[in-house]
């Protein structure tokens, strides 16, 4: 489901003009976006949590020159999808 | 940073605020969006939203594992799983208040362990460390010099003054091989002030430069333009004056263990140890008894009260009582009291309560007046007599 596809199946379940929605999705990526950037965590009743996590600097390794690089410390917009989101996917994935 | 918790409730109200829009529609849309979310990846296990990401159903192979309280092996079913990969947009967005760290390709012979220590001393916003794990280290360390090199002589007699009042401690190894080369400066400026919880920093500094100062100099941070240099003048003068402060602690312990061990050997000199030693076990006698007579009578009076077997003190009278009111605790109470908040149990005991989580409101409770089982003594005297010591 690419995202035309998923403004039209939201268009349909809210009445909406595919315009409208595409605007208002709009919208609330941005409001979820400044949500994130102050971080912010986002608990979703079963759904998921979507939460900032900080990841340490480390050193790699480029396995075929041996090369080390040390990668710096990055903020990471974690997903972390619930027991009732995961049985539901399941589920549909079976059947 | 807010670090918020938000539920779709709280993040409906702030589209409407933003969008201003109703704030009942919004609610919905908030919740009809994270349903086709669902519903997309239920019948076609991905879902890609322009901006914010992709949702995407992955598939994970059964494997075998290893229980870890048992040791025994197991397999673990083959699944799917939600994998969330966000938008390039939405990912620099958070990931803003680090931008400018880059990857760094690290040199041969770089001791990544000396710089994980680095790390932990300077706070992470300082964008020159990361670069400093520089490809030409030699042609900088020239550079490196000047900045640091105000810091050790501003600072030196400081340093110093502690290796003349305790003289005790290895300190001098220190000043020796600084001395040796200006290049070992500074690993062994570093060394001390990155541990300044070791307990004898001097012997660190003193191998170091010895064995590897080469390797030392490359993992120092080398500020690579104008503004991170005056930064590192900053933390240099802040490392050098937390070592100067260990350095008087250090002379401070040392002096202070020092004197009980003087003062002996005075003591033996002089004749007068014979008359000292009577007048001082006499007093104790004294005491010891009056304590021992103050105790059986605390234990006498102590038959007419409930009393807690396990306890230091003896109930032996009552205080006065207190109701329990809204706001109040126990542990208040014995704080008031007895400047003890442990001794609320006593009141516990005075009181028959069994659970000290449930007072019933309006209770009346009695307030047990304490000696210790010992002394004789109440709670605030112990207390005032454990400071004194």
């Amino acid at each position: 489901m690419n995202n035309k596809e998923f403004i039209s199946a939201l268009s349909q379940k809210e009445g909406l003009l595919q315009r409208d929605a595409q605007k208002m999705v709009n919208l609330l990526v941005a409001e979820l976006s400044a949500q994130f950037e102050n971080g912010s965590t986002l608990t979703v009743q079963n759904f998921g949590q979507f939460e900032v996590k900080k990841k340490l600097e480390r050193v790699v390794v480029n396995p075929s020159s041996g090369q080390r690089m040390l990668v710096p410390p990055k903020l990471v917009l974690n997903f972390k999808a619930y027991p009732a989101l995961k049985e539901r996917t399941q589920k549909g994935g079976e059947s | 940073m807010n670090d918020q918790r938000l539920t779709p409730a709280d993040l409906a109200s702030a589209l409407a605020r933003r969008g201003s829009l109703p704030r009942r529609y919004c609610e919905d849309f908030v919740r009809s969006f994270f349903d086709v979310i669902e519903d997309g990846l239920v019948h076609d296990n991905l879902v890609k939203i322009k901006g914010f990401g992709t949702f995407k159903i992955v598939d994970i192979d059964a494997r075998e594992s290893v229980n870890v309280s048992t040791g025994e092996r197991f397999e673990i079913a083959s699944h799917t799983k939600v994998s969330f990969t966000p938008d390039a947009a939405l990912r620099d967005a958070v990931n803003k208040p680090f931008v400018a760290f880059q990857t760094v390709i690290l040199n041969e012979g770089t001791d990544t362990k000396d710089m994980e220590r680095l790390w932990d001393s300077v706070p992470t916003e300082e964008p020159a460390t990361v670069e400093s794990a520089t490809e030409e280290p030699v042609a900088e360390a020239p550079v490196v010099e000047e900045p640091v090199a105000e810091a050790p002589v501003a600072e030196a007699p400081v340093v110093e003054a502690p290796v003349v009042e305790a003289p005790v401690v290895e300190k001098p190894k220190a000043a020796e091989p600084a001395a040796e080369k200006p290049a070992a400066e500074k690993p062994a400026a570093e060394k001390p002030a990155e541990k300044p919880a070791a307990e004898k920093p001097a012997e660190k500094p003193a191998e170091t430069p010895a064995e590897k100062p080469a390797a030392e100099v490359p993992a120092t941070p080398a500020p690579a333009c104008e503004k991170p240099c005056r930064c590192h003048c900053f933390w240099h003068t802040l490392l050098w004056l937390l070592t100067a402060c260990l350095f008087l602690i250090l002379g401070y312990c040392a002096a202070y263990y020092w004197r009980p061990i003087e003062l002996p050997t005075f003591t033996c000199d002089e004749p007068a140890t014979e008359v000292v030693e009577p007048t001082t076990t006499e007093p104790t006698d004294s005491l010891a008894a009056a304590a021992d007579q103050g105790a059986a009578t605390v234990a006498s009076a102590a038959k007419n009260y409930p009393q807690q077997e396990d306890g230091d003190y003896w109930i032996v009278g009552e205080l006065g009582t207190e109701k329990m009111t809204a706001g109040k605790t126990l542990l208040n109470m014995a704080l008031k009291y007895y400047k003890d908040k442990n001794l609320f149990t006593y009141i516990c005991t005075m009181n028959g309560i069994t659970n000290p989580d449930i007072v019933p409101l309006d209770m009346e409770l009695r307030i047990p007046e304490l000696k210790d089982k010992k002394t004789g003594m109440t709670p605030i005297e112990v207390a005032e007599a454990a400071k004194n010591q």
